[in-house]
């Protein structure tokens, strides 16, 4: 299975753990990987607020370059997924945007048709790679631990455009989970959003809610929590001190890209998945994990 | 009867209802050693057509004569009972009931063996009872296929057509001039815009021109004697006093809407004005107001009238809706939007499409309304909008209840029929006859029976005429057998039972003493339990037949 | 004479029945279920004078099925309709009960020792049911039904323990459907109504928490005839619940998942269920949450007064937004806006009540075809003109009454009821004259 891989700003720039994890384990799982040329700024979410024409173009961009490569898109960030998702469902709806769209777009050579195969990460590894595939290839399977999925706004809302899992009860990255040998569980704050989009303006009320959330995945008795998207790790892995000293209380919850622990799970190191550069306390999870 | 009567006795288990805390079984073998109990068997469920066909054939097997049913509530199943006694040969009144269900065994689950003789106990006692039962003859009288409708507004126009239409006469008496009753001062109706004149013109042209109905305006009930089927009935006309003799009786008397004077400054200010006035200034195309504030609930929901008037809030919406489309800005300040249903919710929706605004206003703390020198003031705390708010209307329109007429108090005293705490006219029962009166013939229908719009009363009013032609497509009705009677010998003349009589049911006969009208007896009581002379005998409740009852529940077992 | 139809035997159809018999005239009153009695029956008290529901129309519906003029057919449908006001040529298809009419005397026993278990739809899902059953123990006609599709013998030629132990041999597997055909002069439509089913409203896990029930599987499980008894033992552990919220407009009154209009009765039926819950449990702690309080019948708003100050049921403003399980108590958080105060606020309780709305049947869309009549863009039953005529449709001589057209409580349809029965005895009057 070929995708083009769209990597998005943020996995390029500082996530680097998330591409080494996907590069890592992707070809193991027989997905092969196409760079894309010429990619620019998925116009993240909000940017449709400040600039509807301009988060258009910029979307649509790089719709244009996947359609021209001939391949499925394949998104690593919430946030890029759902970008390209309201691109497609509004030049969709709007011909006489997609003209304008067009136009611009012709300056460069480029034509967005909005045929594309648009598929997240998680998606891509539980509609089809699939969970044979995925159990077949474990090593390590990680029994005995309990992870809880974070999905993230993104990727389940807004329902009206379509998202790749339920929005209200989304089970997808809890099945990953579990095709990795370890338990997954409901708990009532699955759904809080990790409040990323709020940094620049107001970075407090972000760690305070990220807090809330950390301190009740540890008070649920999970082992640790598992997410899809460079947003939501930034707040809970990278900010994790941050959030700590604030609050002046132990959080100390281990934070992790699916694609890491997937990796860990199928015999790859810790090296080459990234989760060196993890900033939340990973090391005594990863002793009992053990393996390579 | 020469010897004592054989009685049976029926005890159910009603399924776990009793038999979970009853030991009925044991219940059965003691009501057979009860004097004069020929035969005892348990049911599962009594009611069922099985547990009746067993009545009928233990009846026939065994030649019962008094039957005695321990089960539930005579309230629901008394006349089931009766009536399979009545298919096997057995006069209905020799039947009586133990409830050994809502009086005993629901309420005293958690001591089934006290249970179980307070069961034994209400069975003795109602054998006691049943040996000392007779027949009764239930007077049978003829129903005057006419009716008298009250009221010749929509609902009395309605009522009357489809009563006319089945055949039967019908005289609307109407103290106003005209008819139409209320629903001539209005503009356009809610929800499809129509004009009223529209409604009311075809009721009132096929009203008049109606064959069977006979109408008299600027005429009032005086006086109200008899019973179904044959009330008497009084009435002032513009010619003069005419005695009308009709079976049934409708009363459409509507409502009336409230004017609180001195209410946000109602009948200070020419700016204020009730719904109702609004209607009509809409109507001759006089309303020019640039900013028009509406609050609901203005008088009602209170202490004063504790309830909620139902078509305010829709009337309101239906009037902003004509306002806002002349480019006014209307604001709506209500408690609770009352736009119930499928027709008002789209009203509601079709007016804040429009640009209506409602603005809650919380009960504890109602607008104020002051007269500023340059014009109405209003302010308010609104939750909508989480601050105070300042409007400045040209035209402040208060969305008043509609109240009982000022003469409901002496037509329910001439009826004899009772109204509710609101003054509004009392049903026989809220849910399964909500258009009847618990006195036999009368019936209600339209505003007099509580606010509600137009469809709804003309919906209520084709009620009443299905209700009131049973009787009169019968021609003739039975009543019960239970009813007092007095004793010519023993009467002393006083009246006191006249006067204690809640349904007139007494009268005083030529010789001066006191006389039973059997057909509108109810046979509650109280004349038996006043008479000075102890001259009333109340058949079906002797004195003999209680004081066996409670001699019997005395016994020790 | 000819008689008249009606279809539906709830209570609306009952009473349009019953009004039609006492004067005389002859009444076939079709009902799709084993029993008549409808919603009204498996409610456990009625609003606002808590008379116990079935205690007040037990009486009704065995005085239809004593009445000389009324035929009641159970497990029967209307399946077409010719003719005119004055001329209907209808035919019913009455479907195989499996159990002879004449002889089954409603004792139970089949039920007892069928091994086949079912949810029962009288219980709202809650409790069971056989394959062989009685529909509760008050129906009419008190005759056992099979289901066909989950009994052995039908789905594989198993068991027939039904017939082994049936006292009186009225267990005929053969019976077969039948068509009847009818000529009649008016057609009253009393269908009633289908609760709302909350699932597709995520955000409150319907389906998915335990403790979140709907406003009927409430009644049944607060009725001494329902699946506990009438104790308030909530679904994820039977411990009886002392903290219990209900929420209003749930599906309706929303632009998003489910109807926009007001549903009427909802909020009394709340507040009902509220003083239900108080007298049960009279140190149980209630909240009603609320967008508009719907007082505006008779009785109401005196209702709602005393919930509050003699029973201290709370109401809040506020529609909540979401509700979350304690995967270790089952217990539920609810997120709501207090509006009244403008504060964002949580709460926590052991039981969650969604007050649903009332829906159109979904079988109204086959039937108004049969019928020749139309519905509205809900699906409910279209009345001509609301305001003159507020029970004819727009086909002369087919009539509807109750929540078949629009919800409403049961003082309205009785009295719709009548309404039709007057109506309907118009036109036999009508056609009597020759006119």
């Amino acid at each position: 299975m070929k995708y083009a891989l769209y990597l998005g700003c943020t996995v390029q720039t500082e996530q680097y753990g998330y591409e080494a994890s996907v590069r890592a384990t992707m070809p193991r799982l027989d997905v092969e990987l196409v760079g894309m040329v010429g990619v620019s700024c998925c116009g993240f979410p909000p940017f449709s607020s400040v600039n509807e024409l301009a988060w258009l173009y910029s979307s649509a961009r790089n719709i244009a370059i996947a359609e021209e490569m001939g391949l499925p898109l394949l998104t690593l960030c919430n946030g890029c997924h759902l970008s390209f998702t309201e691109t497609i469902h509004k030049l969709g709806n709007s011909p006489e945007l997609k003209v304008k769209v067009n136009e611009k777009l012709a300056g460069e050579g480029l034509r967005y048709d909005g045929k594309v195969k648009l598929v997240h990460i998680f998606e891509l590894l539980h509609d089809e790679v699939g969970k044979d595939k995925i159990t077949a290839a474990l090593t390590n399977p990680l029994k005995g631990f309990r992870f809880a999925a974070q999905p993230g706004c993104h990727s389940i809302r807004p329902s009206r455009v379509g998202r790749p899992d339920n929005p209200e009860n989304p089970k997808k990255l809890d099945e990953l989970i579990t095709w990795l040998g370890a338990e997954a569980g409901d708990y009532p704050e699955k759904n809080d959003c990790c409040g990323s989009s709020l940094a620049v303006s107001a970075g407090k009320v972000v760690l305070d809610i990220a807090g809330e959330k950390l301190k009740a995945v540890k008070r649920r008795g999970f082992d640790g929590l598992v997410t899809t998207c460079p947003f939501c790790f930034k707040v809970y892995d990278n900010k994790q001190r941050a959030i700590q000293a604030m609050g002046g209380k132990e959080i100390d919850m281990p934070v992790f890209y699916y694609t890491q622990l997937l990796g860990l799970a199928i015999g790859l190191k810790q090296e080459e998945l990234g989760i060196d550069l993890n900033q939340s306390p990973v090391d005594e999870l990863l002793i009992r994990i053990g393996g390579a | 009867m020469t010897s004592a009567p054989r009685i049976g006795v029926f005890v159910c288990r009603c399924g776990i209802n009793i038999a979970a805390y009853v030991d009925v079984p044991a219940v059965v073998e003691y009501a057979k050693t009860l004097p004069g109990v020929t035969y005892a068997e348990e049911n599962m469920y009594t009611c069922s057509s099985d547990g009746l066909n067993k009545i009928k054939e233990a009846i026939k097997k065994y030649g019962l004569e008094r039957i005695v049913v321990a089960s539930c509530t005579p309230r629901t199943h008394e006349p089931l009972f009766q009536a399979t006694c009545e298919e096997s040969g057995v006069n209905k009144y020799l039947f009586e009931m133990a409830n050994i269900r809502d009086q005993c065994s629901w309420v005293h689950q958690k001591e089934p063996e006290k249970a179980t003789e307070k069961a034994k106990d209400l069975i003795r006692m109602a054998v006691a009872k049943a040996a000392l039962l007779e027949s009764g003859d239930e007077p049978e009288i003829d129903v005057t296929p006419s009716t008298l409708v009250i009221g010749g507004g929509v609902s009395g126009m309605r009522a009357a057509l489809s009563i006319a239409d089945q055949g039967f006469n019908v005289t609307i008496v109407e103290k106003e001039s005209t008819l139409g009753g209320k629903l001539r001062g209005f503009d356009s109706l809610f929800p499809h815009k129509q004009k009223a004149s529209e409604v009311l013109m075809p009721l009132i042209t096929r009203v008049s021109t109606h064959p069977r109905i006979r109408v008299l305006t600027k005429s009032t009930v005086k006086s109200v004697y008899g019973f179904l089927g044959n009330f008497d009935i009084g009435v002032e006309t513009r010619q003069g006093v005419e005695v009308l003799k009709v079976g049934t009786i409708i009363v459409a008397v509507g409502a009336d809407i409230l004017k609180p004077k001195g209410l946000y400054l109602y009948g200070e200010d020419p700016r204020v004005v009730t719904q109702s006035e609004l209607e009509q200034l809409l109507h001759k195309g006089e309303v020019d107001a640039k900013i028009v504030v509406m609050i609901q609930c203005a008088g009602s929901r209170n202490e004063e009238h504790p309830y909620c008037s139902r078509i305010c809030c829709n009337e309101a919406v239906k009037n902003a809706i004509n306002i806002t489309e002349k480019e006014s800005d209307v604001y709506i300040l209500y408690r609770d939007l009352q736009t119930y249903g499928i027709h008002y919710s789209r009203l509601e929706q079709e007016a804040k499409r429009k640009g209506v605004k409602f603005l809650k206003y919380q009960a504890e703390r109602p607008p104020l309304v002051t007269s500023e020198p340059d014009g109405l003031k209003v302010s308010l705390y609104s939750p909508t909008v989480n601050e105070a708010v300042e409007l400045r209307p040209d035209m402040l329109v208060l969305s008043t209840p509609l109240v009982p007429v000022a003469d409901a108090k002496e037509l329910s005293q001439l009826l004899k029929v009772p109204l509710d705490s609101n003054g509004f006219f009392m049903e026989a029962h809220v849910k399964l006859r909500p258009i009847d009166f618990a006195t036999d013939g009368i019936f209600i229908c339209g505003t007099a029976h509580s606010p509600k719009d137009i469809g709804e009363s003309v919906a209520q009013a084709l009620g009443v005429a299905s209700r009131a032609s049973i009787p009169m497509a019968k021609k003739r009705v039975r009543t019960a057998a239970i009813m007092s009677q007095v004793d010519q010998t023993r009467c002393s003349g006083c009246g006191t039972c006249l006067d204690v009589c809640p349904y007139n049911a007494l009268k005083k006969n030529d010789k001066g003493l006191a006389e039973t009208i059997a057909a509108v007896c109810k046979g509650c009581g109280v004349c038996g339990a006043t008479c000075p002379e102890k001259a009333i005998t109340m058949h079906h409740f002797t004195d003999a037949q209680i004081e066996a009852q409670g001699l019997a529940a005395l016994e020790e077992d | 004479m000819k008689p008249v139809l009606v279809i539906g035997g709830g209570i609306a159809g009952i009473q349009a029945s019953l009004d039609l018999a006492d004067r005389g005239t002859k009444v076939h009153l079709i009902e799709k279920t084993p029993s008549i009695g409808g919603v009204m029956a498996q409610l456990d008290k009625t609003f606002p004078t808590m008379d116990c529901s079935i205690c007040i129309l037990a009486p009704k519906m065995i005085e239809c099925y004593r009445h000389p003029n009324i035929t009641i057919h159970s497990e029967s449908e209307v399946v077409n309709l010719e003719g005119a006001v004055g001329d209907f040529r209808v035919k019913i298809l009455e479907h195989p009960r499996s159990v002879d009419a004449k002889k089954c005397t409603g004792c139970g026993l089949c039920s007892e020792k069928c091994p086949v278990k079912r949810p029962s739809s009288f219980q709202a899902g809650l409790g069971q049911r056989k394959a062989i059953y009685l529909a509760f123990p008050q129906a009419v006609p008190l005759i056992a039904t099979i289901d066909r599709d989950a009994c052995l013998w039908f789905t594989k030629g198993l068991c027939r323990t039904c017939e082994k132990v049936c006292p009186s041999k009225a267990v005929d597997y053969e019976q077969k459907e039948n068509l009847i055909e009818l000529n009649v002069s008016s057609v009253i439509t009393a269908t009633g109504f289908e609760q709302y089913n909350p699932k597709d409203i995520g955000e409150y896990g319907y389906g998915r928490y335990k403790n979140v029930l709907t406003a009927l599987e409430f009644e049944r499980l607060v009725c001494a005839s329902g699946p506990t008894g009438g104790v308030l033992s909530r679904p994820s552990d039977g411990k009886v619940s002392h903290n219990t919220a209900f929420i209003q407009c749930v599906g309706s009154r929303t632009q998003t998942v489910g109807y926009s209009y007001c549903s009427a009765f909802c909020c009394m039926y709340a507040t009902k269920e509220a003083v239900l819950i108080k007298e049960h449990e009279p140190s149980s702690h209630v909240t009603i949450f609320y967008m508009d309080l719907k007082t505006f019948g008779k009785g109401f708003q005196g209702f709602v007064d005393r919930a509050q100050s003699h029973w201290g049921v709370q109401y809040i403003r506020g529609r909540p937004g979401e509700i979350r399980e304690d995967p270790v108590t089952k217990n539920l958080t609810i997120l709501y806006e207090n509006t009244e105060i403008g504060k964002v606020e949580r709460i926590e309780v052991d039981m969650v009540i969604l007050c649903t709305a009332a829906v159109p049947h979904r079988e109204n869309k086959e039937l108004a075809q049969v019928l020749g009549v139309e519905l509205d863009e809900y699906g409910f039953f279209e009345v001509g003109d609301p305001v003159s005529s507020p029970v004819e449709t727009g086909k002369p001589g087919v009539y509807v009454c109750g929540s078949c057209h629009g919800p409403r409580d049961i003082p309205e349809s009785v009295a719709e009821a009548s309404a039709t029965a007057a109506k309907a005895s118009e036109n036999i009057v009508l056609s009597e004259v020759g006119q």
